[in-house]
């Protein structure tokens, strides 16, 4: 179990967390989402001990409790990686300092990329993927991915995900994601964490968080309902509520529609706009 | 041999994702696409094939493999072996969901059962017997 | 890692080669234009001097200039190895080139190994390092060294003024070793504490967040010890003076 205890950061001026708790069980997928600049990169930096707490504890696993950044395979949206070597000398660097014998270049091979090129003039992609691969090779029992996957193509995105699921079913891994979109990852997610304002606003397993999350198109605000965010149309609106359940539907004049989760946090966030008055 | 699973997630249906996969494969088997013996997809596989979390299809395999429908073999991977004791009732239940989705939208229509039976009657007594090839060759019913 | 640091440590000593062309140079100036007859032997002499002193402080202020110039601090931060080793590889091919090249100069120039250039080499290096995570810029971080070259060479006499002073030490014609060694260490303290205090709690934060230890800790003691100097350093020049 990854256990963060009465974490306090801040970033100069900014303070973005204050008594902040969270436990992730082992082998958990978890989702972190949120508007931008909530602090989501901030806490991946956090578990990944890239950054240090002013206040509180990251306690890690047993098993990984003697040298937790040996099990701890991070990705970040900065990518940061001594871009001056070449792909060969970053392996290898990688590989000594790990102590890892083996390298599978499949992905490498899959992406065209050659060990005598330098980092830096690998296509943001291919610098992804490769930047996946090192990670990949010291064998993590904790994978922290943060916004990585948005800026590369399709292809690559989804080579990126395959090998996130191969991993996932060759051996028990936690994993820590950070994203803002869900089209393809929404089935592969435990659960989904949702940040505002440096606390947690949502924490549920997937299933759960569908089935309490939903839209209601009618004339008019049903009631007893609370409504995340609205649509309005000429006649009729569709309100996102939360939290729904099904022994209301009888009494509900109007169409429930059930949401994937794209649509489900889109409702949250839209929230929290309509909150601060941008509509 | 491992014949591919063709299965449509619907992210936005009320059923859970291991309820859909579980029920495709279980239409799978009934429908004699997957004979009894052939083995299915690994999870890895699957899966990846689906972008679903390996361990939902662990829960899915396990489930089916509890329920009849298939077996596991040391190393090998998972077969379908239906155990006639659990999976009786399972394909006329199937039978009926499918059937209750198709009256239900019909009567919705405004016509009523007569008009059902007498539709499917016309249109669907030449087919009796399928052409189909997927079909297993004497169905019992 | 260390494959890296030694591999790094020879570009940066290689970058440093560009001074040896003041040998063919000097020479070509002294034959052609000013005429002082210069003995080429001399010159180059000169020059490797030079040359170590350039590379001293370059190799000490490059010492993160792979981190900082492909911004993967974040990266070194979350390898699995402790900053005292990630710094013991850093410094170990660094501090050992300098040792070779300044063996090798004490050998053609038949000097002792411990002398007071060896001192103040070793302070250049080490300050130059202690300053690389604060000073970004080389115009900075050379003005920076030159200061605190300056400072040195104030301070030796002024404590050997001291000791001269308390009677323990005969005469005042040259700083002995120990006192130089001693002012080396006591201007780099507070630098090294100021560094040590922000390189163990680096964080992947931007770093010019991180350099409060360097206001607080260097800067004081600085101006303690140029108040110290002030002082006595103006009563040893009045006495030398006198003499």
């Amino acid at each position: 179990m990854l256990q963060i205890k009465n974490l306090s950061f801040r970033y100069g001026k900014h303070r973005v967390f204050q008594d902040f708790g969270l436990d992730v069980p082992d082998g958990q997928v978890c989702l972190i989402t949120g508007v931008n600049g909530v602090g989501k990169s901030t806490l991946l930096k956090l578990f990944a001990a890239v950054l240090r707490p002013d206040a509180g504890t990251i306690e890690f696993p047993k098993s990984m409790a003697q040298d937790p950044k040996r099990k701890i395979g991070f990705i970040s949206d900065s990518l940061s990686l001594y871009k001056s070597l070449t792909v060969g000398q970053a392996i290898r660097y990688h590989r000594d300092v790990y102590s890892v014998r083996t390298f599978d270049d499949n992905l490498i091979r899959h992406t065209k990329i050659e060990r005598g090129q330098r980092v830096k003039d690998l296509s943001a992609g291919q610098r992804t993927i490769f930047h996946l691969s090192l990670i990949l090779s010291t064998e993590p029992d904790i994978l922290l991915i943060d916004e990585v996957i948005h800026s590369i193509d399709a292809y690559l995105r989804k080579l990126f995900l395959d090998q996130l699921i191969a991993l996932i079913s060759r051996r028990s891994v936690t994993v820590i994601m950070v994203n803002l979109n869900f089209y393809d990852i929404e089935h592969i997610v435990n659960r989904v964490i949702l940040l505002r304002s440096g606390k947690i606003l949502v924490d549920e397993p997937i299933e759960e968080l569908k089935a309490k999350v939903k839209k209601i198109v009618a004339a008019k605000q049903p009631a007893a309902l609370a409504v995340l965010s609205q649509s309005d149309f000429s006649g009729y609106s569709e309100f996102y509520v939360y939290p729904y359940e099904p022994g209301l539907a009888g009494d509900i004049e109007g169409n429930v529609v059930d949401l994937n989760l794209t649509e489900i946090i889109s409702a949250f966030i839209g929230g929290e706009y309509a909150e601060q008055g941008i509509s | 041999m491992i014949k591919p699973l063709i299965i449509d997630i619907d992210a936005k249906s009320p059923l859970p994702i291991y309820e859909q996969v579980k029920f495709a494969i279980k239409l799978a088997i009934f429908s004699g696409y997957l004979a009894e013996g052939d083995q299915l997809t690994s999870i890895r596989d699957l899966s990846v094939q689906l972008k679903i979390n390996p361990n939902t299809i662990i829960k899915v395999y396990g489930q089916l493999e509890e329920e009849g429908f298939i077996t596991s073999r040391q190393g090998s991977g998972y077969y379908v072996k239906i155990d006639p004791t659990k999976v009786h009732r399972e394909k006329y239940e199937v039978f009926e969901e499918l059937s209750a989705e198709y009256v239900h939208k019909a009567l919705g229509l405004g016509y009523t059962v007569d008009d059902i039976l007498k539709l499917v009657q016309q249109k669907y007594r030449s087919r009796n017997r399928s052409e189909d090839p997927k079909e297993p060759p004497h169905a019992s019913d | 890692m260390l494959n890296k640091e030694f591999r790094d440590t020879l570009k940066r000593l290689g970058e440093c080669f560009f001074i040896l062309i003041a040998v063919p140079l000097g020479y070509l100036w002294d034959r052609i234009v000013v005429k002082f007859g210069w003995d080429f032997w001399g010159i180059l002499k000169g020059v490797l001097v030079a040359l170590i002193f350039v590379y001293a402080a370059y190799a000490g202020a490059t010492i993160f200039r792979a981190e900082k110039k492909d911004q993967a601090f974040e990266y070194l931060l979350s390898l699995p190895v402790s900053r005292g080793r990630i710094f013991a590889a850093k410094l170990l091919p660094r501090l050992g080139c300098l040792v070779v090249l300044y063996a090798v100069m004490t050998i053609l120039a038949k000097s002792p190994f411990f002398s007071p250039v060896g001192i103040m080499l070793a302070f250049v290096f080490l300050a130059a390092a202690f300053l690389s995570l604060a000073i970004d810029s080389v115009v900075i971080g050379l003005l920076a060294i030159l200061l605190l070259l300056g400072l040195y060479y104030s301070t030796h006499p002024t404590f050997s003024f001291i000791a001269w002073n308390l009677h323990l030490i005969p005469s005042l014609t040259s700083s002995p070793m120990i006192i130089r060694s001693l002012s080396a260490l006591i201007l780099l303290l507070p630098f090294g504490i100021a560094f040590w205090r922000v390189y163990s709690h680096l964080d992947a934060k931007p770093l010019n967040l991180q350099m409060k230890p360097y206001y607080l800790i260097s800067l004081p003691s600085l101006l303690v010890i140029i108040a110290l100097i002030m002082i006595f350093f103006g009563r040893y020049l009045t006495m030398m003076g006198k003499n």
